[in-house]
């Protein structure tokens, strides 16, 4: 069992050796994983809006928006749009540092 | 028929009470019923409809004991025609019933003649209502039957007729039971036709749940459609997606079907079943589980209480059906139910995607597995590391992709979401905010990861997002900086005119800012992760920004030299040019006040580490501190359309020229905020909070407040607990120190309150008080200040300076004697320009900007010195071999600079970036710099080894300076013998 010390560390960095990686790569990954964590977040929070926001959201999507709009529209419209990324992203963490145990 | 054989009128007569009694009886019980009935009736609508369904139950009981009766009233009946019809002799009857013998006795009336005594038909039809009926009569009777059977010594037996009575009192209850059954609702449940699919019957069965075909036909359509659902269907969707998801493949009619026969099946185990233990409802039971009832209660009473207690855990309405039938399930014990509950259950949404997210991950688990011992064998640990993390991604994101098209109405927006996504890149800014986004997504689990270990309270967030509001872009940018995208950004603008410098400015200003501005809390959690790259890429903006200059000053300079004035000075030419260039100065001017202003932040974040956002967070008076200073913060400051603060023009200035006050010789360094009486222990190399704070305690620096904190021959973990109470995070937990950097200084004030100085400039993190309460330092004031920035004011002032020289250069067109200091401030005026400025180190161009705290506090170092190397020895050279590499060092710092004036130029650079310098074209590198420039490139190329800066893993790592650089460069090359290779 991990201990408190080590399930700090093992963040996705760690989990990933994102830090070992040449430049690029990290730059590669990292937005893979951002990208899978970003989907994840909005899986999330589309069935929480009301459906005039979700029409809007589309709308957005559909402008292809800037996406400083499309971040200011969901800070404002999802409620605790920062916890919902964490939680997203821990389980992503969790999911990975599971499959990726036994290496 | 004989006369012997017909009935004795007594006979009659007491069957004749007896039924009078059963009928008033039977009245009670429907009276009581019906009102019962009633009752429930009208407050169905707010009562819901398990009351109905409680009646509904107990009629159905009845009937069914009826229906199992019905057989015993119709042979009560024969019996009852054969007694009337039968002549039984009188003889016989006394024989077989000495009771009568009694009875006849008795009866003395002379009225009474054998045609009286026979009773008519229609006279046992009429039979009067009950309660016309005196009672005491018949118990009168009863009592001198039973006295005279005592007397006679005869034993009362039980009678066929009495048992047959008590049968019938309960058939006529039940009857009338069932008629109020046929009136009402049960009717409805047509439950004696379960085949019966009839549209309408069906429709009346899903209204039952709220529902209705039409409802469940439009819902299953919008989501084949994928269209969005209102807020009403939403909420019958989310009552039972499965439901739907079933109408959707099925059409509503199926749909139906499913939760009529649902319900059907709910029926069938609990309503209809005669026997059911659970729900027909015996004395016994209702003894059992409401024993208070026993003795008082009317029996119907108690049955109708337990059976709605009872009914509650298996109420279906408003639950739909599946769910219900679950509750039912769990509401009996019945062996056919438990063998139900064996069968597969149906499963939700959410637990369908748990399964297959776990199947997923044993998927890749195995396939991990298979290539570890198969395919990837040969391949060394890390590269199978490699592998497999690849691999995991890569199925991820195509689970990622199932999972949307299993999304049913979202999965139109998901997609929309993936393809926007996608052409991120091919907008402007697009690549940056992706690089960002997903940093910022990477960096907030980290946060998470603390919180969830306790290392951070749950707060975190909310608090942290308060102070990215207030660090503003720092943070914002510590967080979603990565490396490449914002060179490249970067480096694709290639301002020529104006128009490219609203594009810059678009660039690093309109996304940055709003970048800060809109995830100013989970960017902080980049500071967590230790910030990606940032002080790589705030180097790589104060570059451009350098850099830029550079170029507008060239680009500046043609335009003046343009102006010919041998061949005729062309005023408004002249005056044109000048207006370009003040324009784009001013433009770029603007730019990299607010560049500098976020790369001094952001160093100052990542120089105290993780310290600052955890300690905030884990003090939320600190927060709330910040929240509430924030104007106070601000006063002196005012917010250009971007909504970044920036200081007031300031009208000291009265002629007009950029402000060259004191900072710039003395960059952060304010004297009004030192406090020389605080005697300050400095944080070492290695050490954390704990350490620190016990050298202070050693040092007899800490009051008596803070000894009596700690208690008598404090240990370090009493050094742990003060830090924590006072909400500094200590290293108990974490590998190492960097909450506090190196330089950094703890003491206490005249007040006794604890101060965690920042480094060697003279301003305070946090101030904590002897009861606890921290109170943010100055650190953000002078951040926030202009003045602080010495970076900024370096950059205006070499383009001041520059201007200048062009002046100086050019009489007519600007006034030789530019004034550098403000009215009023006589420290300024005793400021020489030359000495205000650093060097220009590179001819201007490519100027690399090193932001190390080194740097801002100017050429201190007196140019005899600058030629001693340092005490490192990083390759742990022996001394002899040490000493030879320090003198061929000095020996080529004494070519390089071999005079005063260009040592000065030395000691402004030395501690500029190595990398800076290396990457740099070798024809834009000033004179005075190309000996160091080759020597660099030499030790590059030679010894291979890079300058230190920071990276993905170590974002804090100094940028290496060019001094240090030259020195482990050859001290390396020593080590490896090639010492020789180092030439000028």
């Amino acid at each position: 069992m991990l201990t408190n010390k080590n399930e700090v560390r093992q963040n996705i960095i760690d989990l990933f050796e994102i830090d070992k990686m040449p430049e690029d790569k990290q730059e590669e990954m990292i937005a893979k994983i951002g990208g899978i964590i970003f989907q994840s977040v909005i899986m999330r929070i589309l069935p929480l809006m009301p459906e005039e926001d979700l029409a809007e959201y589309n709308k957005m999507m559909e402008e292809n928006a800037n996406p400083e709009k499309v971040f200011d529209f969901l800070f404002e419209k999802v409620p605790n749009f920062f916890g919902i990324i964490a939680e997203e992203s821990e389980n992503f963490r969790k999911e990975a540092g599971e499959v990726l145990s036994k290496i | 028929m004989s006369k012997d054989s017909m009935p004795t009128k007594e006979e009659l007569k007491k069957e004749k009470a007896e039924a009078l009694e059963i009928l008033k009886n039977a009245t009670d019980a429907a009276n009581a019923l019906t009102a019962k009935k009633e009752s429930a009736n009208k407050s169905k609508a707010e009562t819901s409809n398990s009351e109905l369904e409680d009646l509904k139950k107990m009629v159905l009981e009845q009937q069914a004991s009826l229906s199992g009766m019905k057989g015993e009233l119709s042979a009560l009946g024969e019996e009852r025609q054969k007694l009337e019809q039968e002549v039984i002799p009188v003889a016989e009857i006394e024989e077989t019933k000495p009771e009568i013998t009694e009875i006849k006795e008795e009866i003395t009336t002379p009225e009474e003649t054998p045609e009286n005594t026979e009773v008519k038909q229609e006279e046992i039809k009429a039979i009067p209502e009950p309660e016309k009926i005196p009672e005491n009569k018949s118990k009168t009777k009863a009592e001198k039957r039973a006295e005279n059977r005592k007397k006679n010594g005869i034993e009362e037996k039980p009678k066929k007729d009495k048992q047959k009575i008590d049968e019938t009192r309960e058939k006529v209850l039940a009857s009338m039971e069932q008629k109020e059954e046929e009136k009402e609702e049960i009717k409805n449940l047509d439950l004696e036709d379960k085949k019966d699919a009839d549209k309408d019957t069906l429709e009346q069965k899903v209204e039952y749940f709220n529902l209705t075909g039409k409802d469940i036909n439009r819902i299953a359509q919008k989501i084949k459609d994928k269209e969005y659902l209102e807020a009403d269907d939403r909420a019958l969707y989310e009552q039972n997606p499965q439901l739907f998801e079933s109408a959707v493949k099925t059409k509503w009619r199926s749909a139906t079907s499913w939760l009529a026969g649902g319900y059907l099946w709910l029926q069938q185990k609990f309503l209809t079943t005669p026997k059911t233990e659970k729900i027909v409802i015996t004395d016994e039971e209702i003894a059992e589980n409401h024993p208070e009832t026993v003795v008082d209660e009317d029996k119907e009473t108690k049955k109708a209480e337990y059976a709605k207690r009872l009914h509650e855990t298996l109420s279906i309405t408003d639950m739909g059906a599946a769910y219900g039938i679950e509750r039912a399930k769990m509401a009996t014990d019945a062996p056919e139910i438990q063998e139900e509950n064996k069968k597969p259950k149906k499963e939700s949404s959410k637990e369908r995607e748990a399964r297959l997210t776990q199947e997923f991950i044993e998927k890749v688990q195995n396939q991990i597995d298979a290539k570890m011992t198969g395919e990837w064998k040969g391949a060394s640990e890390n590269e199978r590391a490699e592998k497999a993390r690849a691999l995991y991604v890569s199925e991820k994101q195509i689970f990622d992709k199932e999972k949307i098209e299993r999304a049913g109405i979202f999965t139109k927006s998901l997609h929309a979401t993936e393809n926007w996504w996608k052409n991120l890149e091919n907008k402007k800014g697009g690549a940056f905010w992706k690089t960002a986004i997903s940093s910022s997504m990477v960096g907030t689990g980290i946060v998470l990861g603390g919180i969830a270990t306790g290392s951070l309270e749950a707060s975190f967030g909310k608090i942290a997002w308060r102070l990215g509001s207030r660090i503003g872009l720092a943070t914002g940018l510590n967080s979603m900086l990565a490396s490449n995208r914002m060179k490249t950004i970067i480096s694709g603008l290639k301002p020529k005119d104006q128009a490219d410098i609203k594009k810059m400015k678009y660039v690093l200003a309109g996304t940055g800012i709003a970048v800060s501005g809109i995830m100013g809390g989970w960017v902080v959690a980049g500071i967590a992760a230790g910030g990606y790259g940032v002080r790589q890429i705030l180097n790589k903006i104060d570059q451009y920004g350098v850099k830029k200059i550079a170029e507008q000053k060239m680009e500046t300079e043609k335009i003046l030299k343009s102006a010919d004035f041998k061949d005729g000075y062309d005023r408004n030419k002249m005056i044109k040019n000048i207006s370009v260039f003040n324009d784009a100065y001013n433009k770029l001017e603007k730019t990299i006040r607010l560049e500098n202003r976020y790369s001094a932040a952001t160093k100052y974040i990542l120089s105290t580490g993780i310290g600052l956002a955890t300690l905030t967070a884990m003090t939320p008076s600190v927060a709330h501190a910040q929240h509430d200073t924030t104007s106070e913060v601000h006063k002196d400051m005012i917010q250009d359309k971007n909504g970044s603060w920036i200081e007031k023009p300031k009208l000291s200035d009265a002629h007009g020229t950029q402000p060259t006050d004191q900072n710039t010789t003395a960059p952060i360094t304010n004297p009004e905020t030192k406090t020389p009486e605080i005697e300050f222990t400095e944080v070492k190399a290695g050490d954390g909070v704990t350490q620190t704070l016990k050298r202070l305690v050693d040092e007899d620096k800490a009051p008596k407040w803070v000894l009596d904190e700690l208690g008598k021959n404090p240990k370090a973990d009493d050094y742990a607990k003060f830090a924590e109470k006072f909400g500094m995070l200590h290293a108990k937990d974490f590998e190492d120190s960097i909450r506090v950097s190196k330089g950094d200084s703890f003491g206490f004030d005249e007040k006794e309150n604890f101060i965690w100085k920042h480094g060697d400039q003279n301003y305070t993190v946090i101030e904590i008080d002897k009861n606890g309460d921290a109170e943010e330092g100055d650190w953000m004031d002078k951040m926030q200040d202009e003045k602080f920035i010495h970076s900024q004011s370096n950059h205006i002032n070499s383009v001041e300076n520059s201007n200048q020289d062009l002046n100086a250069e050019n009489p007519e067109t600007g006034d030789k004697s530019v004034d550098t200091g403000g009215e009023g401030n006589p420290s300024e005026e005793k400021i020489d320009p030359n000495k205000i400025v650093e060097p220009e180190p590179l001819d201007n161009k490519n100027a690399p900007i090193e932001n190390t705290p080194e740097n801002t506090t100017g050429p201190t170092v007196p140019p005899e010195t600058n030629i001693e190397p340092t005490n490192m020895n990083p390759y742990s050279l022996p001394q002899e071999q040490l000493d030879y590499v320090n003198d061929i060092y000095k020996n080529y710092l004494e070519r390089m600079f071999p005079n005063n004036e260009s040592l000065k130029y030395w000691s402004g650079i030395q501690n500029n970036s190595a990398l800076d310098l290396i990457q740099v074209k070798a024809d834009v590198v000033a004179t005075e710099s190309r000996g160091l420039y080759r020597l660099a490139q030499t030790i590059f190329h030679q010894t291979g080894l890079e300058p230190k800066h920071p990276t993905l893993a170590n974002p804090l790592e100094e940028k290496e300076t060019i001094k240090n650089y030259i020195i482990r460069g050859m001290q390396y090359a020593a080590s490896k013998n090639n010492l020789n290779q180092i030439t000028l």
